[in-house]
């Protein structure tokens, strides 16, 4: 048997029983990569294991993770959700699908300052799920609806999975970030058309509360949204004009929240010390899953398995496209045990060579690489959007799964069009000031 | 050993402190480049250097507390099936691992920096930083940990054993 094989296979079998007996993920990626290193090659594992941490960790660009993940904890503590929804339920009650479009748009925009999808998902659902029980909307409807518009918290930026992809594959965070944008649209946009097509196939599944808005009334709700417009403004309007780089934006995005929170009267000396202790329970388990996916795949590049891999897979001459296909099995397949983030950097040091040598731009793999991480959010039986769900809601599991089902399927369109349309992700990182 | 533990709970604690203060640094370090950037047009030089130190600081320090507090994450789908004693058994065994690991990882770290002491290693940039000195904040957090592995898992071992738990309950469960 070829030697890099059994030495796989070996490692695989030591991986998933690591996994499986409940050891921490962070841990796994460590404990296989010293394994590999230390048995199968004559470099000193505990040696590279140091300067891997340092050289990983005293990062510039790795910085804006704490602050970005701080931000979103911030806000996830004041009533911005509540004041969205308000904000934007008038504009859209007309169309066809009514109030749910605000669940999108809401989640879409809170995506957009907070950059989680369990923190998108939970702060709209605390909001919008019980109006939509009191107006009678379908419960399958709304609650599918946020499993899916709370997965935009990954693509649209800033993303907390873009950092962690951008750090390991030495990819321009903020190019990332701007990349996200279009397919975050699109994925928006989707949810969208598929929820007016419910509405006028059976206007009963969001009955009208035959309230009425006059322009007026819609103008004067209208600055409820006005904050979160201007956060966004700050922090992706300084990164696409090349005025601040996403670490300073970040810091921009935290003074904002804590301006935002301040001003709303939600900041208190408690509310800011959970705040900053859940950032930081939140960015360390992230660390730790970095540094291990750092060793990780610096094992995988001496023992020569990405290479040999690429070579195998080149063999099979295989289209871009039919690569993409196999690979979005794979990682639904894996969707179903780990959580997207995990999976991301576990497949990164093999599947990042295969994909950019089969001519696919390494900042159009991040957000392919994001929109998988999304679907695994909603995929039974590890998708922690459809915990977040199940909390909020008290359902079954699965009638939450079978809620989210259609998303699902929405988003792999999404992910078929960026697939066929790569330039829907490129074009705004290539009119980046300074691109 | 009830004090021995309660000290180990502490020093996590203090870690994780000292790991949210990191934070608030990096904020204000940041905030402080860009107003100066803006107002002045120049720069304090020192904003990028020291921000990567202290991120590198702030997740080391604050391992120990994400594990007391079960912010790591882990697979439980197979794991969860499983009773109680096998339980206590595979949680055992994966706090010695990672004491193992972690015990290696803050040595090779600890030699590092030694390394950085002797040879009076700089960083390259305006403010000749002694390398030294942000590394030794890793050496403490991979301690930290692994004495908060080692806690775990006596911990555990005495869960095993039917024997009464010691020091203040812990989190160490983690979710996938």
């Amino acid at each position: 048997m070829d030697p890099i094989l059994w030495k796989s296979i070996v490692l695989g079998v030591v991986f998933f029983a690591l996994l499986g007996g409940g050891v921490w993920i962070g841990l796994t990626l460590f404990l296989v990569a010293g394994m590999g290193i230390h048995f199968f090659t004559p470099i000193p594992a505990g040696k590279v294991l140091a300067t891997i941490t340092w050289n990983t960790l005293d990062s510039w660009p790795l910085s804006c993770l704490p602050l970005f993940i701080f931000m979103g904890e911030l806000l996830f503590r004041t009533r911005i959700s509540k004041e969205l929804f308000e904000g934007l339920a008038p504009w859209v009650r007309w169309l066809p699908g009514r109030l749910l479009h605000a669940n999108v748009l809401g989640c879409a925009l809170f995506a957009a300052i907070s950059g989680s999808s369990a923190a998108t998902c939970a702060t709209m659902a605390k909001v919008t799920l019980p109006e939509f029980e009191r107006l009678g909307y379908d419960r399958r409807l709304a609650i599918g609806s946020l499993a899916g518009s709370g997965t935009l918290g990954f693509l649209i930026p800033p993303s907390i999975i873009m950092v962690i992809y951008g750090v390991l594959a030495d990819v321009s965070i903020g190019k990332l970030f701007m990349a996200g944008i279009l397919p975050g649209i699109l994925a928006a946009g989707l949810y969208m058309g598929y929820l007016a097509l419910r509405g006028v196939i059976n206007p009963a599944v969001t009955p009208d509360d035959h309230k009425t808005y006059t322009m007026a009334d819609k103008i004067r709700l209208l600055p409820k949204v006005v904050p979160v417009m201007l956060l966004i403004l700050l922090v992706l309007g300084t990164i696409y004009t090349g005025w601040a780089t996403p670490t300073e934006a970040s810091a921009i995005g935290v003074l904002g929240s804590l301006l935002l929170g301040a001003f709303s009267g939600a900041l208190t000396r408690e509310s800011f010390l959970e705040s900053l202790l859940g950032a930081t329970k939140t960015t360390v388990m992230m660390g730790l899953i970095i540094i291990g996916a750092a060793y990780f795949s610096t094992a995988m590049g001496y023992l020569g398995i990405p290479r040999q891999l690429a070579l195998f897979v080149a063999g099979l001459k295989l289209s871009p496209y039919a690569l993409i296909a196999v690979l979005t099995v794979l990682y639904i397949f894996l969707g179903c045990f780990l959580d997207g983030g995990s999976i991301i950097v576990i497949t990164l040091p093999i599947c990042l060579p295969l994909v950019t040598a089969s001519g696919f731009s390494p900042v159009w793999f991040g957000v392919y690489l994001v929109i998988m991480a999304e679907l695994c959010q909603i995929t039974p039986p590890v998708g922690f959007n459809l915990f977040v769900l199940q909390k909020e809601t008290n359902k079954e599991i699965s009638f939450i799964v079978r809620s989210a089902m259609p998303f699902f399927g929405l988003l792999l369109i999404a992910l078929a069009i960026i697939t066929v349309f790569p330039g829907i992700v490129l074009w705004l990182p290539g009119r980046m000031f300074g691109a | 050993m009830r004090k021995l533990f309660r000290i180990i709970d502490r020093a996590g604690n203090v870690g994780g402190m000292c790991s949210a203060a990191c934070i608030l640094l990096m904020t204000a370090l940041i905030l402080l480049e860009t107003a100066v950037r803006i107002t002045m047009g120049s720069s304090i030089f020192i904003a990028e250097e020291y921000s990567a130190y202290l991120m590198a600081n702030f997740v080391m320090l604050g391992m120990a507390f994400t594990l007391k507090q079960g912010g790591h994450i882990k697979v439980t789908l197979l794991y969860s099936r499983f009773g109680e004693r096998p339980r206590h058994l595979l949680r055992f065994l994966a706090c010695l691992l990672g004491a193992f690991m972690f015990g290696l990882l803050t040595w090779q770290l600890f030699v590092l920096t030694a390394d950085s002491w002797e040879t009076k290693q700089q960083s390259m940039n305006i403010t000749k930083t002694l390398i030294f000195i942000p590394q030794s904040g890793l050496v403490a957090g991979g301690l930290l940990m692994t004495l908060q592995f080692v806690a775990e898992a006596f911990r555990e071992a005495q869960a095993l054993f039917g024997a009464e738990i010691e020091a203040e309950p812990t989190r160490v469960e983690g979710s996938d």
